[in-house]
């Protein structure tokens, strides 16, 4: 038999409960942004150092942990890996003069498809502390420029958008959050000329050419070393645009709005369409489509994208500083 | 007063560990809630009354840090510092696995209703396929820094075993 609560105990519980709810309707409103968001920027701002210095000092322990639970996936990871290793260790010698040359390469275009829009690199210092949801906390902030809705990148591909920012640090919000939703367009092969198309793979440097007069877009994927080369595409079909959705518990994307009478194929490369209210600049690898599902009678298909980004072994990233405002027309 | 320091030092402490430090180590996607055991480690040893006002500060303190709606938190851990409270004052008997126990099923109840209010208020992505598991390993997580974490809690707040958990208890 449970106690009989003193009144004493009922008022307590009964102030600090009001309290809770006062704060979540504040905020949930908006009427307390301006009094929570410093707070909490405040507080943010104080751990960041902190945060950083663990972040440094527990890496092993860090990498240990996120093994667990899926040992079975890493014992498998870890033959295919060794395989690669050889075979990138032959390649490796052939590929060390191009090095040199691609490293100072590297340094002038950073990333390909960022184009001229200024970017900021930063380190990945945490994930937020919470169960459920898909963040990362980046050691740049306002005060480096970062501002809130800014894309974060890495040569793989989209990474998020920035969701808050302190002095200090920045909360991304990536694209596997159940917040996150961008605009794509989905690129075929067939529409890809096949002479501008060269895919190189080398020992983990890339090297890409093509020898057309548009403007290119490139996207490198570091974890196998494979380079996909794509042109703006001399369109015979009209582009096919969607919505990339993070689903809640899955580290695949679903895309949604594209048109029934759209013929979509496993592993078209899927790209920021730039036309989703401005939030993203346009031609940003996102991801492949690894699976389509037509439920008999459904006018639409479920389609699932698996983003190009290796989300949990992000160290640095570049941050694109470039807001909607400020999209060229 | 200097027991009140103590508490305080030790709740600011294990915030600054579950932002800091237990976000990087994580199971399976699931981590624990560190300022919720030391709270409901004061519940455990204080009644209610402490459970609530512990389980609202370690809320708060963990707010500060994440995207859910302000209070969220806060309002989860008070209400379970104070079911555990009162739970803890109805234990006929004080085994090894009481304390264990109780954290275990705080850790549950704080989690659910975390993810409960949490969509009530409207944040669509708490309840999904994952959510169950995590729950689950959370709550695990918990119970295991229960062994280390309500020893620790009852020496900062100079009560000692069971017999000051239940000479506190009929203080209240």
């Amino acid at each position: 038999v449970i106690a009989r609560p003193s009144n004493r105990q009922r008022y307590v519980l009964a102030l600090l409960l009001l309290t809770s709810i006062t704060f979540i309707t504040l905020d949930q409103r908006g009427a307390g942004h301006s009094a929570i968001s410093p707070v909490r920027n405040a507080a943010r701002d104080a751990v960041a150092p902190v945060d950083r210095w663990v972040g440094d000092e527990l890496r092993p322990v860090t990498e240990w942990f996120r093994g667990i639970g899926r040992s079975g996936t890493l014992q498998s990871e870890n033959t295919k890996l060794r395989q690669e290793l050889a075979d990138e260790r032959g390649k490796l010698a052939a590929a060390q003069a191009v090095l040199d040359q691609n490293k100072i390469l590297n340094e002038l275009l950073h990333i390909p498809f960022v184009g001229s829009i200024k970017t900021i690199g930063a380190p990945v210092i945490n994930t937020t502390p919470d169960n459920f949801s898909s963040t990362l906390i980046l050691g740049v902030g306002s005060a480096d420029g970062v501002q809130k809705d800014n894309p974060v990148v890495v040569p793989a591909g989209l990474v998020g958008r920035v969701d808050s920012v302190t002095a200090h640090t920045a909360t991304v919000v990536l694209l596997d959050d159940a917040d996150s939703s961008v605009g794509v367009r989905l690129v075929p092969a067939a529409a890809l000329p096949s002479t501008t198309t060269t895919t190189t793979t080398t020992a983990g440097t890339s090297t890409s050419s093509s020898t057309t007069s548009t403007s290119t877009t490139t996207s490198t994927t570091p974890s196998s070393s494979s380079v996909v080369t794509t042109t703006a595409p001399i369109l015979v079909t009209p582009p096919v645009y969607g919505v990339a959705d993070g689903v809640p518990g899955s580290t695949t994307l679903t895309l949604r709005q594209v048109d029934v009478k759209t013929v979509v194929t496993v592993g078209e490369l899927v790209v920021t369409s730039g036309q989703d209210l401005g939030r993203s600049p346009g031609d940003i690898p996102v991801g492949r489509i690894i699976s389509i599902k037509r439920e008999p009678g459904q006018l639409s298909s479920t389609i699932h994208v698996k983003p190009l980004v290796d989300f949990a072994h992000l160290q640095f990233v570049r941050v694109m500083l470039w807001i909607p405002s400020k999209l060229p027309s | 007063v200097i027991r009140y320091v103590r508490l305080v030092l030790v709740m600011v402490i294990g915030v600054l560990l579950q932002v800091a430090v237990f976000s990087r180590l994580h199971i399976d996607g699931a981590g624990p809630d560190i300022a919720l055991v030391i709270a409901l480690a004061l519940a455990y040893r204080d009644g209610p009354t402490t459970g609530a006002i512990a389980g609202f500060a370690a809320g708060f303190g963990v707010d500060l840090f994440l995207r859910t709606p302000f209070g969220l938190s806060a309002l989860a851990f008070t209400l379970t510092g104070y079911v555990i409270g009162l739970v803890q004052g109805s234990l006929v008997r004080v085994t090894w696995w009481s304390a264990p126990f109780l954290s275990l099923i705080g850790s549950l109840l704080a989690n659910l209703l975390f993810v409960v209010v949490g969509t009530l208020a409207g944040d669509s992505g708490l309840w999904n396929s994952q959510t169950v598991a995590v729950v689950l390993i959370a709550a695990m997580y918990d119970t295991a820094l229960a062994f280390v974490l309500f020893p620790l809690v009852g020496w900062a707040n100079g009560s000692g075993g069971s017999m000051g958990r239940q000479r506190q208890w009929r203080r209240l």
